[in-house]
């Protein structure tokens, strides 16, 4: 369903939901998704985010259970109702692959209950940034896997098209919010088309977790991890990774236990109590991250764990390209 | 900065089997940047380059893992002017041994940033880029375009002191006369409250991913302060005041030692100016204790000597 | 929605000193606070539980009782680390947490009239004993039942009194070894696969199921095939850094297998094709 939103009605929006609204927004040279109460705080004209919103539904520290002496207090998962506005379409799909993991065999109350009450509206890229390759992984500028409602800025309006039952929800539930859309559609494939096309990095990805089955021992990986310095850059502005760690935190008898954001890039991730270390190199643990990502996860879900975002790419201080590997790993 | 020469030397080295490795740069593959390579054939001489992409500091590869070659074959790496300073500070305090490198100078006249390229012009079109005088020449698919340096280089390089390296087996050019001035200080002039409040907005975008720490040469502790567990001097949880209290670790393990180079503020992908935070260490080092770190290989690091006549004006 | 991060709450109900020393290894029976869960609790052997100390953290063990030994838990622990070291400083009547059961446990059902074999190493004894009880407790299910244990030394040995007293029954064989001499000790010295090799139990109908040091699971591995056990017979436990236990945080994996959810329990038949650091 397709309807239009005038730009100058988002605030009316905001307040008539009374959700809290998170959306992208600029400091300095960064773009961070924060928390927003009026529309004119939203930088509409972004490429992508430095973090991913994984942090909204799986935040870089989040208490688990607080305690005192030997009694926990739990924490009740947080039904606030939120909206997402302003998402890519990569960003969106993340939360598709990620869901399985939270919700199979035991179910993570604090992910679950985030996602159920938070509507994602998102932001059809007219222009791809310099390293995305979502095309590559079957999604798109305009792809709408994992989205409620997708918005293609039009200048003073968007188009809104609804795609899921939440999404057309809410368009019916504040009908008197939107107008019908006439020609916008026509206006918003030019730009899809476009915007596609503008895409320059482009990898083949068919027939990859096959393919990497029979890679584990080829001498491929000694080279790739050479120049990596084992930051964890890549892992966390990564959207569809997702190991953490699990600490407790004292103060005398009271504390909490958290978890944190962890990277299979860290030495002491796999590190075992005696000292043995099963993935002792940076080789082991790149091999590990690419294996995990484009194999192991198909394997278990079904689906690769990777949108093209570019944002490892981006942000690697030595330059490597994850394009550039898996070009090199499917064409050996 | 001689690519030819570098070449050449580089593919001497190898052939001769006076290093089994080389560590420099090549291109990069999205864009016209460069990247670290690390090469052990002749062959792969002519992959590896030398241009004002050049920006990221190898020594780190000395120092990033414990060295696993219980051969301790000999490496060969190009340095720059603040390479070098930071290599020269790692043999001060023994990360490596003089004898197991080949040091590979490079003279240096800046390094492009490669956002500050990226405002002038569109990265998947630069052909080529040299050098003229003051200016850079980008060749591009439709034309030329030529921008002023001091448009275009990492504020670091502006402000260098060191452009020659201070110790190489081989220098790659000719010496290049320090550009001078002094680096700007964002929170010069503040109160300690307009201070804080600059640094706290910094640190509350920090996601604690370590790169300014796995970038730097300097770092290279065995159990970082920053993770170890027992003592937990910086909590796991990633907060403002951990990671105040993360930074402010790594800048005073800094002083004295840091090189200056730039290569953790660059790495940071949060775009917290970590150099301005380490060029106060490394001023306060000099004012106090008139020490300048990585010019001197001959030199007891800072915090591991004293002199008699050091200043004690804190003892009141 | 059940919240699988939240620790139940238990009582330590008896505590056994197994071997002293630097690397020194207790047993915790611990029996829930809530009496309807501490009656209710089942599991398959195998399985393992997320022990919790309240500011210390959590570790991953193998239960080291069987399920039929009603309200109560067994966990054997050696002290080795931060967590371990809080928990071997506890008494009786202290608190814990335990939360689980998690893990595959080892397919008792499947292996209802086999002969059973079980081969353990030091503390890998442990995940062991659960089956060894309950098939002692489920006797006539089950065929012959072999027990090869061994040690570095007699002060290594665990759980000695109840082998002792299983070594006098008639309805299961216990083998026990050391490595080296010792004054007294008048069983077989020597490392455990030796002592495999020379018992030579045979294959016919039998499962064999090994935890111990990785080097002695390779080696007894080896000795199995030798005797004629295909991969399918073979069974062993495996060991990770967890955090999580039950899938989610990604650290465990080997290959595409989480040691924490789809093992510690695997065939050989499995995992000797499974490419992975392990």
């Amino acid at each position: 369903m397709d309807a239009v939103l005038k730009k100058d009605r988002l605030d009316e929006l905001i307040t008539k939901l009374g959700y809290e609204v998170i959306a992208p927004v600029r400091k300095g040279t960064t773009v961070s998704f924060e928390t927003v109460s009026k529309a004119s705080d939203i930088a509409w004209d972004y490429a992508n985010s430095v973090v991913p919103p994984k942090k909204i539904f799986f935040p870089q520290t989040e208490e688990l259970f607080a305690f005192d002496g030997k009694t926990i207090a739990e924490r009740t998962p947080e039904t606030i109702k939120r909206m997402v506005l302003g998402i890519r379409p990569c960003d969106a799909r993340s939360f598709a692959i990620l869901d399985p993991l939270f919700t199979k065999d035991f179910k993570d109350p604090y992910y679950i209950r985030r996602r159920e009450n938070t509507v994602l509206v998102g932001l059809a890229c007219a222009i791809p940034g310099r390293n995305c390759f979502c095309t590559s992984l079957g999604a798109g500028p305009f792809d709408t896997t994992g989205l409620d409602l997708l918005l293609v800025d039009m200048g003073d309006r968007f188009l809104v098209r609804s795609v899921t039952e939440k999404g057309k929800t809410l368009l019916t539930e504040n009908e008197e919010l939107f107008e019908e859309a006439t020609d916008e559609a026509g206006t918003a494939d030019e730009i899809r088309e476009r915007a596609e096309s503008a895409i320059k990095r482009t990898v083949d990805v068919s027939g990859l977790p096959e393919k990497l089955k029979t890679l584990f021992d080829h001498p491929v990986w000694e080279d790739m991890a050479q120049t990596c310095l084992g930051c964890y850059n890549c892992t966390y502005l990564c959207p569809t990774c997702h190991c953490f760690d699990i600490q407790d935190e004292v103060r005398g008898r009271k504390g909490r236990r958290i978890r944190v954001w962890d990277s299979c890039s860290n030495p002491e991730y796999t590190l075992h109590g005696s000292g043995y270390n099963p993935r002792p190199g940076r080789k082991n643990r790149m091999r590990n991250r690419i294996l995990h990502k484009y194999q192991y996860y198909p394997d278990n879900f079904g689906v690769i764990a990777c949108v093209g975002c570019g944002r490892c790419a981006s942000n690697c201080p030595v330059g490597l390209s994850i394009v550039e590997e898996l070009s090199t790993l499917g064409g050996i | 900065m001689d690519e030819e020469k570098m070449r050449d030397t580089v593919r001497d080295l190898l052939s001769t089997g006076k290093v089994a490795s080389v560590i420099g740069y090549e291109k990069g593959e999205l864009g016209q940047g460069a990247r670290p390579c690390i090469i052990t054939s002749p062959d792969d001489a002519d992959r590896l380059i030398l241009t004002p992409m050049c920006k990221h500091n190898l020594t780190v590869y000395l120092t990033l893992e414990p060295p696993t070659d219980p051969e301790k074959k000999k490496v060969a790496l190009i340095v720059k002017g603040c390479d070098a300073r930071a290599l020269i500070q790692v043999l001060q305090e023994r990360g490596v041994e003089r004898d197991d490198l080949v040091i590979l100078g490079v003279p240096c006249t800046g390094m492009i940033e490669p956002d500050k390229l990226y405002q002038e012009v569109i990265e998947d079109d630069i052909l080529e880029i040299s050098e003229d005088g003051d200016t850079f020449i980008i060749k591009t698919r439709d034309g030329e375009q030529t921008l002023k340096k001091e448009d275009v280089l990492f504020d670091e390089c502006l402000t260098c002191t060191y452009p020659t390296p201070l110790m190489a087996d081989v220098m790659l050019g000719e010496p290049v006369e320090p550009r001078g001035g002094e680096a700007s200080d964002p929170t010069e002039g503040m109160s300690a409250e307009e201070r804080w409040a600059f640094w706290s907005d910094k640190f509350s975008k920090c996601i604690r991913c370590f790169a300014c720490r796995q970038a730097c040469p300097l770092c290279f502790c065995e159990v970082c302060a920053g993770d170890s567990l027992k003592p937990n001097w910086v909590k796991r949880s990633v907060n403002l005041s951990e990671n105040t209290m993360w930074h402010f670790i790594r800048a005073f393990h800094h002083a004295g030692r840091c090189a200056e180079c730039g290569a953790c503020e660059r790495a940071c992908p949060v775009g917290i100016p970590l150099m301005t935070l380490n060029k106060r260490m490394a001023r306060e080092a000099e004012d106090i204790f008139g020490y300048s770190s990585g010019t001197d290989p001959e030199a007891k690091p800072l915090l591991g000597s004293f002199k008699t006549d050091d200043e004690e004006d804190f003892i009141q | 929605m059940e919240n699988p991060y939240v620790p139940n709450m238990a009582t330590i109900i008896g505590l056994k000193e197994e071997v002293k020393g630097e690397r020194a290894i207790k047993t915790f029976r611990v029996r829930f606070n809530d009496a309807e869960l501490a009656d209710s609790f089942d599991y398959i052997p195998g399985q393992c539980g997320m022990v919790t100390l309240l500011g210390k953290g959590e570790c991953f063990f193998a239960i080291s009782c069987s399920p039929t030994k009603k309200g109560y838990l067994e966990f054997s622990i050696m002290r080795l680390g931060k967590v371990t070291r809080a928990l071997h400083e506890l008494e009786v009547d202290e608190t814990v947490g335990v939360r689980g059961p998690y893990g595959n446990g080892f397919p008792v059902d499947e292996w209802k009239g086999k002969n059973i074999l079980c081969i353990g190493g030091g503390i890998g004894q442990a995940p062991l004993r659960s089956l060894i009880q309950y098939v002692m407790d489920n006797r006539k299910d089950y065929g012959k039942l072999d027990v090869i244990y061994g040690a570095r030394s007699t002060a290594d040995l665990c759980f000695m009194g109840e082998l002792e007293e299983m070594e006098k029954r008639d309805d299961v064989d216990v083998h026990l070894s050391i490595d080296n001499e010792e004054e007294g000790w008048t069983r077989f010295v020597g490392f455990v696969p030796t002592n495999l090799t020379r018992i030579a139990p045979s294959p016919e109908n039998t499962i064999a199921i090994t935890c111990g040091p990785p080097i002695m699971i390779k080696f007894v591995i080896q000795a199995l095939e030798k005797l004629g056990f295909t991969p399918d017979q073979i069974f062993t436990t495996l060991e990770m850094r967890m955090k999580c236990g039950i899938g989610k945080c990604g650290r465990c994996n080997i290959g595409n297998v989480y040691v924490c959810k789809d093992g510690p329990v695997f065939s050989w038949d499995v995992l000797k094709d499974v490419k992975g650091e392990m």
